[in-house]
């Protein structure tokens, strides 16, 4: 069976112009996006998407050469794009000058979602979970710990299938249902021991606060890091883990 | 496959071909396609996560669902799904479980004949009121009675099989009656130890599968407030998700 090769690919071949007409919509709209996150001005939207253009031109060389048609090439193309878009804002130090993002607490979360779009920041969000792979169940089941969120049996068996119905109906006691009033301290305590024996590990109360304090800060700084000029704290975290729990918090 | 060293840099991390196609595959709804390499990479890379979702959201205006071919994934074609709308397939979804639920109700209780809480009266098995007439035993042959008599203790296959040595959890332990236990009519008890509080139901069925005793959220012991007529029985315990023990005895005069 003949391997797919995109379309798109034989007209850049053919005549990377044509490709690039098709593709100024697509240009556009993500020159657009670093604008509207404050990394060019609108001033600037078109001399960006001008140089976009010029500098994708430059690399059709190295694309021909790079570009291994496992891909679709406009997806491709879009991270190329993303390395042109950043590395322009990076060399002028007037550019990084304009983009001053909120720290934490001066801003109210909602408001942060609703600049950037709450359907944007869900699909994201989600995106990033399935980013996890293997440690998304635990994942989960920390962030509910931490969020205060009830744990569900379909929670711990897609963590740890083989758990036993006795542990598993001794920590939905303690964790099934509201637990909100629940320290920290107690709550790990009470929790390590259960994951203890999942994994067959001797760790520290305080080992899985970390490690889910760590989990935290690095989804933070992905949706920091991939939509410009975000400055998402904890509290829009738990709005958005909140939301993917049920689905109607949210209004899109 | 794709080989996957195609998609790393010399740092390690994914270049742009393997940040596209783990694109490729959220887009697409693929992840689970992704080579092992790239993906056990990116579970533990914050800087390729941040990859990842940076090109993500430079695409989310750009629609994938007309992408009926991709170089490296498999996909599936679901134009109906996609164009229903996400509220109708909750519906849709919502609809099918009252629809199981409903038939299962029926299946289980009014089939069954088993309702809760519900101590039922027992067949024509039970020993009758002695105040009746006794039955003359001219009017039925003593081989027929004789046969009769038999087929009550003949085993179930379909009961046999499930009967056990033990139970099957760990927090049960049953006391009595023991599997092949003789009982009198009037004395049968059960008696079980359980590690947890839950109240259980119990079923006693006779050897043609009729359930002749049943009670629901009763803790032990139980007796039994009718008298058995001589037979094999078989008796179940069960909480509400499952069965926890199935045995069976005998009630002999």
């Amino acid at each position: 069976m003949p391997r797919f090769v995109d379309p798109d690919f034989e007209l850049f071949l053919a005549d990377p112009h044509a490709l690039l007409l098709k593709y100024q919509n697509m240009i556009t709209t993500i020159v657009r996006l670093y604008v509207k996150g404050g990394m060019f001005t609108q001033d600037e939207l078109a001399d960006m998407v001008q140089t976009v253009n010029l500098a994708l031109l430059e690399r059709v060389g190295s694309i021909r050469q790079n570009y291994n048609h496992s891909t679709l090439l406009r997806t491709y193309i879009s991270a190329i794009i993303r390395n042109i878009c950043r590395r322009q804002w990076q060399i002028n130090p007037k550019r990084r000058a304009l983009l001053r993002p909120l720290t934490d607490g001066d801003a109210d979360q909602h408001e942060q979602l609703d600049r950037h779009g709450i359907k944007q920041s869900k699909l994201l969000f989600a995106a990033v979970m399935k980013q996890y792979g293997r440690h998304g169940p635990k994942l989960t089941i920390c962030l509910k710990l931490r969020f205060r969120q009830p744990l569900t049996r379909s929670d711990i068996l897609a963590w740890w299938p083989r758990c036993r119905r006795a542990e598993l109906k001794k920590f939905l006691g303690h964790f099934g249902g509201d637990f909100e009033k629940m320290t920290d301290l107690v709550m790990y305590t009470t929790a390590t021991p259960f994951f203890n024996a999942a994994e067959q590990k001797v760790n520290t109360d305080d080992a899985l606060r970390k490690w889910t304090a760590k989990r935290i800060e690095e989804i933070l700084e992905t949706l920091n890091g991939s939509i410009p000029g975000a400055a998402f704290n904890e509290e829009a975290l738990r709005i958005l883990f909140e939301d993917s729990l049920s689905p109607f918090i949210l209004q899109d | 496959m794709a080989k996957s060293r195609i998609f790393f840099d010399e740092n390690g991390h994914l270049n742009d071909e393997g940040v596209a196609l783990f694109v490729d595959a959220l887009k697409l709804d693929t992840v689970n396609q992704i080579p092992e390499q790239i993906r056990r990479h990116v579970e533990d890379c914050a800087e390729c996560k941040t990859s990842i979702t940076g090109v993500l959201t430079l695409l989310e205006e750009e629609d994938y669902g007309d992408v009926q071919n991709h170089p490296t994934f498999k996909l599936r074609k679901r134009p109906f799904m996609q164009k229903v709308p996400p509220i109708l397939r909750i519906a849709a979804i919502v609809a099918g479980v009252c629809l199981v639920a409903a038939l299962a109700y029926y299946l289980v209780v009014w089939k069954g004949g088993v309702a809760e809480n519900q101590v039922h009266l027992p067949s024509a098995r039970a020993i009758p009121d002695s105040t009746a007439a006794p039955k003359k035993s001219s009017e039925e042959p003593i081989h027929a009675r004789a046969e009769k008599f038999a087929a009550n203790f003949t085993p179930n296959p379909e009961f046999e099989g499930m009967v056990q040595g033990g139970t099957r959890s760990e927090e049960l332990t049953v006391v009595t009656p023991t599997n092949d236990a003789d009982v009198r009519p009037a004395e049968a008890q059960f008696n079980w130890q359980s590690r947890s509080d839950d109240a259980l139901t119990l079923i006693v069925y006779d050897n043609h599968g009729q359930a002749v005793f049943s009670v629901a959220d009763t803790n032990p012991p139980v007796r039994m407030p009718i008298a058995l007529e001589p037979g094999l029985y078989y008796w179940k315990l069960m909480n509400e998700e499952e069965g926890l023990h199935f045995g069976k005895f005998y009630v002999r005069r």
